[in-house]
């Protein structure tokens, strides 16, 4: 219903990727975004989309759905392209109008920018649309539990985590309808100067935090009356185990990380010059 | 007053309002009923042009509601909507501020807008001592009445209000109902109310439409809708306690009007038996 407003943008369906352990995703996706980083070379990132491409087919996730999450930053991308084709201070000079100057390789690293920048966020979405907030925030609980022994709250934090991913469809369906009680009451929010209109929304921010308030006190009334207490000896309804798909999503990802490594050292020639001094 | 043509509301993929067609007439009291999801919720928040409908016309005072140019935000004053659970709007530091905010949106002047509340908390029974309070600290109920006055207030031609009664105690529910009646009769307010109690409606209801997934099912007076109990049955609704017992009497052989649906005529039916 409000799927897609949620944060993660779960998409549900069934697939080899949204079955793995979220700490091998979690691990894949962060090592996919360090390969990004170590490739400045074409082949580089041939190898990268070729690889995310397979991952994006075998999720099953519609890529039309996966290119929505794109549209948000498609402002960001034109931005730092056009920045880049402007101003970068290449040698090769095409065209130049007073102290713009447009020249070859601000070309090249504009385009090389976007591509990084768009296959990041389609890397990095591919595990928030095949994990459910829920498993997200196990398996950061589970990554991160080393963190204990230096008295870090883990568990505590991750259950706010999961408490606030939890809480957010239902803010944003409450503020849709104290919205519309208000504009039944002739709420206005669009005329009006700055600090008129920001005025305009305290009938919308008042009763949006009280009910937050209540939620939360009702939450936590709840969880106490279950007798809910943190410390280290809860245990999970669903423990989080490796499974042997687990393993080989580890040994795939390691791979591709040593190709990536491995062409960085021996083809370093072929990179984009001057790429990142940016 | 009010009409719909042929309206349709989607959400995402469900369609919620099918091909929706009626007429709302001035200073009547209508009723809507339907069982939980059956779509009444959204079927009046288009009343008042907060939803637009996904096909289909809307029409207040005979001009169509969606057309280019026509004042959507003056038909909010003109249609009241009460809200489902209604004390989520309060948000003034005092209840008398909160029920004036209506008033003031409308541009009425401050002192005019005060009057307004003070007499729409009149009808609603809020008394001067709570005037200064802070809304949040009201009962449930009190919410509900302050809420509603902050509708009132605005003057209102159309008061839309959806299951006022829920969470309210007999007396306040009662005495709801009977000061809905009174505006309806005395200051000629048209009023439709939303509700799942199939008493309350049969009692203060004029004209009913029935909703049943989305469909309007029936359309018609409240006699003309509850005499027929079967029908509602089957769409998961009820005729009211009154009229199963009158059904009951005849079935045994006592002549009385199976017809009935309020309790104060079915007194005096049995009366004249005695
Ligand atoms: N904001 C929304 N987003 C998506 N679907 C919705 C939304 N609001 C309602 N629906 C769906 O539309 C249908 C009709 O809902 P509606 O709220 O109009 O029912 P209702 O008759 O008022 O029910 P109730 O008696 O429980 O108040 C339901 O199936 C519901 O699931
Ligand atoms: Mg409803």
């Amino acid at each position: 219903m409000l799927r897609d407003i949620t944060l993660g943008q779960y998409y549900i369906t069934e697939s080899k990727i949204h079955s793995l352990d979220p700490r091998v995703k979690l691990a894949g996706t962060m090592l996919y975004v360090i390969s990004l980083f170590l490739t400045d070379g074409l082949l580089g990132y041939l190898v990268g989309a070729i690889f995310l491409g397979i991952i994006i087919k075998i999720s099953k996730v519609p890529f039309k759905y996966m290119v929505r999450g794109l549209k948000a930053i498609i402002f960001i991308l034109i931005i730092t392209a056009a920045c880049n084709v402007l101003f970068y201070q290449g040698t090769t000079t095409i065209f130049r109008a007073g102290f713009v100057k447009v020249t070859v390789e601000g070309l090249e690293v504009a385009a090389a920018m976007s591509i990084r920048l768009v296959m990041l966020i389609l890397g990095t979405s591919i595990m928030t649309l095949t994990t459910s907030p829920n498993d997200l925030t196990d398996g950061l609980e589970k990554s991160l539990g080393f963190l204990e022994k230096m008295k870090v709250p883990v568990h505590e934090i991750a259950l706010m985590m999961s408490i606030a991913l939890r809480f957010i469809p239902i803010l944003v369906e409450e503020t849709n309808k104290i919205m519309k009680a208000q504009t039944s009451r002739g709420a206005d929010f669009t005329s009006g100067n700055l600090i008129q209109r920001v005025k305009n929304y305290i009938p919308i921010i008042v009763p949006l935090f009280i009910s937050a308030f209540h939620r939360a006190s009702d939450l936590a009334m709840a969880m106490e009356s279950r007798c809910y207490r943190t410390g280290r000896q809860r245990t999970k309804l669903y423990p989080l185990k490796y499974e042997k798909t687990d393993y080989k999503g580890y040994i795939v990802i390691i791979i591709y990380f040593i190709i990536m490594v491995g062409m960085k050292i021996t083809i370093e020639g072929l990179g984009v010059g001057g790429f990142f001094t940016m | 007053m009010i009409e719909f043509v042929d309206v349709n509301y989607v959400y995402g993929n469900d369609k919620a309002v099918d091909n929706v067609s009626f007429k709302i007439e001035k200073g009547k009291f209508t009723g809507i009923i339907g069982h939980t999801g059956s779509g009444k919720s959204t079927l009046i928040q288009m009343m008042n042009g907060l939803l637009k409908p996904e096909s289909g016309t809307i029409l207040y005072d005979g001009k169509d509601i969606f057309e280019e140019g026509y004042d959507l935000r003056s038909l909010k004053f003109k249609v009241g909507l009460v809200f489902q659970y209604p004390e989520y709007q309060l948000f003034e530091s005092t209840v008398l501020r909160d029920v004036a905010y209506g008033p003031i949106n409308k541009g009425l002047a401050k002192e005019d807008a005060v009057k307004e509340a003070k007499a729409a908390m009149e009808i609603v029974g809020i008394n001067e001592d709570k005037y200064e309070k802070s809304p949040f600290e009201l009962s449930g109920g009190e919410k509900k009445r302050v809420a509603i006055a902050g509708i009132l207030a605005m003057k209102p031609e159309v008061l839309v209000l959806d299951e006022p009664a829920a969470g309210l105690d007999p007396e306040t529910r009662i005495n709801l109902f009977e000061m809905l009646k009174r505006l309806c009769t005395s200051e000629n307010i048209t009023v439709v109310v939303v509700s799942h109690s199939m008493e309350d409606m049969a009692e203060y209801a004029e004209h009913i439409i029935v909703m049943d997934d989305g469909k309007l099912i029936k359309s018609g007076t409240a006699r003309e809708v509850f005499s027929n109990a079967e029908d509602l049955e089957n769409i998961g609704l009820a005729a009211p306690e009154i009229t199963y017992l009158m059904c009951e009497l005849s079935k045994r052989g006592i002549p009385v009007d199976k017809t009935i649906i309020k309790t104060e005529e079915a007194i005096k039916c049995l009366e004249t038996l005695l």
